[in-house]
């Protein structure tokens, strides 16, 4: 499929609306994101690991916002953009999407029901995921089975950050889970109140189930098990499916009657 | 300490314009009702996020209660819609997690309503004394 990539991203370049197009390079067994321009040398373009781009992105609207960048984004990678939009972390106008379709296998394992990309250029959308997801059964409530559950799990931690770090929605300028007045340091694992508790709450309206974070996790904490059913709640009180619309605002921005909240308005904070 | 000896603490967010006010109504009104919660006097109950509920949680708090202005009435026209949505949020986390949702609560109460500030607290610390010592404490 590489080759396919290679081909489109030539074409698109060839056209010249794209100012230039941000993919994967592989470079001396190393893969990482690259910025590919007009005339550049496309053998090295590769489509896996995957590897989220979106908080790339972001770079060109803090830093470079009149250029116009194409990407090649998988369907997950989309809708991250689409939730960074609405926080105002890039700009959808200046940005075209190349999107590539995950083969049957790689759908599979990330366990995808929300397939392709809008613009599928690269790849075939797979026919026949699950329409919904699975969830784990979680043990009873009632007689602190499930907080132990919980607690076991959160235990696990080793407080590397992975998480957080591949997370294509976390884009605070201060990460709550880095401030030791809120997670203190030097200890193992880190109380789960403050270090998950409060991960899970900002993932409730924003998170796009990529599963980037438990793919990263080294020691398998199933940490969208509580992030899914979160968003699942927000769909329900709020009619709010996350990376859907891009002119849909976050359902915790918005007031009761889901109006837009003056200040964010003005001061464009989010 | 024993089961016998156990009492609750309760934190208590208190928005500037209208509850704290109520609150200050209900002392003046030398209205009498439990003791064991401590108040933390906030401008707005925008003000409040989830985490500072997990805070206290962790930090041995067995119960948070959230106090604004009803809405319609809030002194910065959308911080208690703001409070609201994000309580929601927060307690289907509770039951997910397997910790009791009605450990924490949110209500309005405005600054003439000191009877109806002693009736909500009261209610709430009955109510915490009833579930026992949070399952959070101690954040492990």
């Amino acid at each position: 499929m590489s080759e396919e990539a290679r081909g489109v991203v030539a074409e698109v370049l060839a056209k010249g609306e794209v100012d230039g197009v941000l993919g994967l390079r592989e470079d001396e067994g190393a893969v990482g994101p690259h910025y590919f321009r007009k005339g550049d040398d496309l053998d090295s373009l590769v489509l896996s690991p995957k590897y989220a781009l979106p908080l790339v992105l972001r770079w060109f609207r803090l830093h470079s916002p009149d250029t116009r960048v194409g990407a090649v984004l998988r369907g997950c990678e989309e809708r991250a953009l689409v939730e960074l939009s609405k926080r105002r972390q890039v700009d959808l106008e200046m940005i075209e999407v190349i999107g590539l379709a995950c083969t049957a296998e790689e759908a599979k394992e990330c366990g995808c029901v929300n397939g392709s990309p809008t613009n599928v250029m690269i790849g075939t959308p797979t026919e026949g995921l699950p329409e919904r997801r699975e969830f784990l059964a979680l043990p009873d409530a009632d007689d602190g089975a499930r907080l132990d559950y919980w607690k076991a799990q959160y235990s696990k931690c080793i407080k590397c950050y992975g998480c957080k770090n591949v997370c294509p929605v976390c884009a605070c300028e201060v990460c709550m889970m880095a401030d030791h007045g809120w997670v203190r340091g030097g200890s193992l694992p880190p109380k789960f109140a403050t270090f998950h508790l409060i991960k899970a709450y900002h993932m409730a309206d924003r998170c796009i189930e990529c599963r980037e974070c438990e793919a990263a996790c080294p020691v398998s904490i199933p940490l969208t098990e509580m992030y899914g059913r979160l968003l699942r709640d927000v769909e329900r009180r709020f009619d709010y499916v996350t990376g859907a619309d891009p002119e849909q605002r976050p359902p915790l921005l918005t007031t009761l009657m889901d109006e837009p909240i003056l200040e964010e308005e003005e001061e464009g904070g989010g | 300490m024993t089961e016998d000896e156990w009492e609750p603490k309760i934190l208590v967010f208190c928005c500037n314009w209208c509850s704290y006010a109520g609150a200050d109504l209900a002392g003046v009104a030398r209205l009498q009702m439990p003791t064991h919660f401590r108040v933390l006097r906030v401008m707005c109950s925008g003000r409040f996020k989830p985490e500072y509920a997990f805070k206290a949680m962790e930090q041995g708090i067995d119960g948070v209660f959230v106090l604004g202005c009803h809405i319609g009435d809030c002194h910065y026209l959308e911080g208690n819609h703001r409070a609201k949505k994000r309580f929601e949020v927060l307690e289907d986390m509770m039951v997910h997690l397997g910790v009791e949702p009605g450990r924490i609560k949110i209500d309005w109460v405005s600054a003439s309503e000191g009877v109806r500030f002693q009736a909500v607290i009261t209610e709430f610390v009955a109510h915490i004394k009833e579930l026992g010592p949070s399952p959070l404490g101690g954040g492990r």
